[in-house]
């Protein structure tokens, strides 16, 4: 199978200490990846290196084999890349609603000729673009939480707010940085529902996690990362019982 | 009645660049002094035509706006790459310089004498020449900025502009292009500072350096916090409390050499007031308060 | 202004910005403040100049501090950013600066009492025994402070603070003590610069921003983070100017200085001798 999302060779420092070294995987569509390690092994900053907001020493990164490291960050995201942060990125002052209205792409009201014009086909992509997010903000049980302004909402319906605007933004590839940790434990069951039909709707879905029940019970793929390179990749039964794993987790 | 009439047309024209600098500072983020600069820009280009070359009112006004969207532009590539105060401290070089050009380039803008002799402004024959003449040319000038500016901040780009004002890296992760939005912010805020120094330069008829200082960068600066940051109608509210209550004091008989000083110890001393206690201003939506990330 | 009072306004002004860690745009017109004191000592109560320079320097060492307890200490509380702290700070400016004008008007004044001598000839150019006497100080000004920040217990806690504030508050330092004696003495510092610049030249009530964007412009080109840094900025422009003075016309001189600025900030923003600063995380 083709992969969607590669990289290759990356490697990362940071005032000396390494945070990615010659580190390489692929994603595929309509599988879910999970990537985990101990703190500072380097998955953030994976992250941040296939988004474009770290510039790495080394190393390529792929789109639909297409080398990317040359564009900038809001020119990868257009190009279907999605992100959830793990500082739980999101704009506080605007209501859920204008959060997720805000990530729909190519819309022609950005555009300043339209955006004073205000013709039939900007105003009509407007209305669809409010119908879409209401719907994404119901998919992710958001609905009454509409007008609220985000910063008011809890940790956890944050996250669901991130996961809608991430959908909203028609991404095939998201990556989310721990988007169940912090959730209430109630809210998680539904989270990994959302995670698990968008595999299967064909999006590549990779996601940053410490959970390992978490990760056994929806990730097709586990990566095990310390200190900037890849110990380990597999289905998740063999990776939990990789003594190395098991090691960290202890700790 | 024509002293009244006088503190409408200033507030009019204080309320079109208050605007102006509200869509950069208030619903951007991007804080600047260099606004007196843009607002120089449009007064001196407007007078320049039309003392040299009797050009019309409207053509001065169209070039002063394209001059000054051009210097916009110039003003906007800093804040690419810095932020917050840094971004601030360069917005000041901007205006040191400009003012610095506006009174050493003697040759075209005679310096600190100033040029005086403008004219009142005439459209298709005719002439403003009376206050109540000249207040409804600013007035029409400021509803329809106002009536831009609001299409403007209510649409969609005005919803880029405020994730840009409040998240920088998240917006860039939508997949928004903030460099086309810084550039095209300040162009847009920059030509229409400039209409406001035009018609500032008709009706005053006299123009020198010291109109355009950096104080008056921090009084339109004053006029957008107090007023209220990312709230158009914070503008007008702003404007209006900073010509009129100042105005107020000379009233009541206060000398005038002594009503300048008051008038700016009033600005300055209600900026710091409301930095420290109410940051988002009268009606404003957005408080400079907190660190960017 | 003589390479030597810009160092200690450069100075004076950095030790603030890495302690408090913002732009103190009310510095320029303590600076003045300095000047103005001493006039109203000398001229106006009739003191003799040493005690009246003497007052001074305290009076404003006390603007600053009760700057930094009534404005900023509070801003500081409520988390504001430098940013805000930037904006206040201009806001108080313009106060104190109309304050100046209302009280002793918009004419030049002058706290000079002696007849301007002719003074010999150094190096080409002109020097007055009074030029003398004001660089001799600031030059001993200068060397003051760097012996007090190195050999010092404040001086020490001064610099912690400016590494790391936070590691300091944890080491046991009172921040907001150390914060408020920089103020005290960076504000004194400056007071002294207006007061040896209005030895030589006439004093007007807008005299502090100039003499405060030069101390931005050197800590800028210099080095922020980094006294030497400051030093040699300050340094460079000061030769800048002078030598500005006979290639370019002299008006140009802001103009450039600031497109000078606009260079460093943008191409190497720790100025020569400081040290990179992070970019924001992601």
């Amino acid at each position: 199978m083709k992969s969607v999302l590669a990289v290759n060779n990356l490697s990362k420092h940071f005032d000396g200490t390494v945070a990615l070294d010659g580190f390489s995987c692929a994603f595929e569509a309509g599988r879910i990846t999970s990537l985990i390690g101990p703190n500072g092994a380097g998955k953030t900053t994976l992250f941040n290196a296939i988004c474009g907001f770290v510039e790495p020493e080394t190393g390529e990164v792929y789109h639909d084999s297409t080398p990317i490291c040359r564009l900038k960050p809001c020119k990868r995201a257009r190009l279907g890349i999605g992100r959830t942060f793990q500082d739980l990125r999101l704009i506080g002052r605007m209501s859920a609603l204008e959060n997720v209205m805000l990530a729909s792409p190519r819309q022609l009201g950005e555009n300043i000729a339209h955006a004073i014009l205000r013709l039939p086909p900007q105003r009509t992509q407007e209305r669809k673009n409010r119908a879409e997010a209401e719907r994404l903000l119901e998919y992710v049980g958001l609905a009454e939480k509409r007008d609220d302004l985000a910063e008011t909402l809890s940790y956890g319906q944050q996250k669901l707010l991130t996961l809608a605007s991430c959908l909203a933004s028609g991404a095939e590839v998201l990556l989310l940085d721990e988007p169940v940790a912090g959730v209430n434990p109630e809210l998680i069951p539904k989270i990994l529902d959302i995670l698990t039909d968008l595999a299967n709707k064909g999006k590549t879905v990779v996601f940053i996690e410490h959970n390992l029940e978490v990760v056994t019970k929806i990730a097709h793929t586990v990566i095990f990362m310390d200190v900037g390179q890849k110990v380990d990749e597999g289905p998740p039964e063999r990776i939990r019982n990789n003594p190395r794993v098991i090691e960290a987790y202890i700790e | 009645m024509t002293y009244l009439l006088h503190i409408f047309i200033l507030i009019g024209i204080y309320v079109i660049v208050a605007q102006s600098l509200n869509l950069i500072s208030g619903y951007t983020g991007l804080l600047s002094i260099a606004h007196a600069g843009f607002y120089g820009i449009g007064a001196y280009v407007a007078a320049l035509m039309v003392l040299h070359f009797h050009t019309n009112f409207l053509l001065n006004m169209a070039c002063a706006a394209v001059l000054a969207g051009l210097l916009g532009f110039v003003v906007a590539i800093p804040s690419l790459r810095l932020h917050g105060d840094y971004f601030v401290i360069a917005t000041f070089a901007f205006q040191i310089i400009a003012f610095s050009i506006m009174n050493n380039w003697v040759s075209v803008t005679a310096g600190p004498l100033g040029l005086p002799g403008i004219p009142r402004p005439e459209i298709l024959g005719f002439t403003f020449t009376t206050h109540v003449h000249f207040l409804a040319l600013v007035g029409f000038f400021a509803v329809l900025t106002f009536l831009f500016l609001n299409r403007l901040v209510r649409s969609p780009y005005g919803r880029v502009l405020r994730a840009i004002r409040e998240d920088e890296v998240f917006s860039q992760s939508l997949g928004k292009n903030v460099t086309h939005f810084k550039v095209s912010v300040f162009i847009i805020g920059a030509a229409i500072a400039s209409i406001g120094g035009a018609l500032y330069a008709h009706y005053i008829t006299f123009i020198d350096p010291t109109s355009f200082t950096i104080n008056e960068s921090i009084f339109i600066l004053a006029i957008v916090i107090i007023g209220g940051s990312g709230n158009l109608i914070g503008s007008i509210v702003g404007a209006t409390v900073l010509i009129m209550v100042p105005e107020f004091l000379r009233f009541v008989g206060m000398p005038s050499s002594v009503a300048a000083n008051m008038r700016q110890i009033l600005y300055g001393g209600l900026l710091v007031l409301f930095m420290m206690f109410m940051p988002e201003g009268f009606v404003g939506e957005y408080a400079f308060k907190k660190g960017e990330r | 202004m003589t390479s030597a009072t810009l160092l200690v306004v450069a100075v004076s002004f950095s030790i603030i910005y890495s302690t408090a860690r913002f732009f103190n745009f009310a510095h320029g017109v303590v600076y003045a403040w300095g000047a103005y004191f001493t006039y109203l000592m000398a001229r106006v109560a009739g003191m003799n100049l040493g005690m009246a320079i003497a007052i001074a320097v305290v009076g404003t060492a006390l603007l600053g501090m009760g700057i930094e307890l009534a404005i900023y200490k509070p801003l500081r509380k409520q988390k504001a950013s430098s940013l805000v702290l930037l904006v206040t700070s201009l806001g108080v400016y313009i106060v104190l600066q109309n304050v100046i004008s209302l009280l002793f008007g918009d004419d030049t004044k002058s706290i000079r009492m002696w007849p301007v001598r002719e003074g010999w000839n150094v190096l080409g150019a002109r020097i007055t025994p009074v030029q003398v006497i004001i660089i001799v100080s600031a030059v001993v000004l200068f060397v003051a402070i760097m012996l007090f920040l190195k050999w010092t217990n404040m001086g020490k806690a001064m610099r912690a603070v400016a590494s790391d504030s936070e590691l300091a508050l944890i080491s046991g330092i009172n921040v907001n003590n150390v914060i408020l004696f920089t103020f005290a003495l960076g504000s004194a510092l400056a007071g002294s610069a207006g007061i040896l610049v209005s030895l030589d030249v006439d004093m007007t009530p807008t005299m502090g921003m100039r003499a405060l964007l030069m101390g931005v412009v050197a800590m800028i080109i210099g080095g922020r983070n980094s006294i030497p840094g400051v030093a040699l900025g300050a340094l460079l422009l000061g030769m800048a100017q002078h030598l500005g003075a006979w290639q370019i016309s002299s008006k140009w001189q802001d103009a450039i200085v600031f497109v000078i600025l606009l260079i460093f900030l943008l191409a190497r923003p720790q100025g020569f001798l400081g040290k990179k600063i992070r970019t924001a995380h992601v």
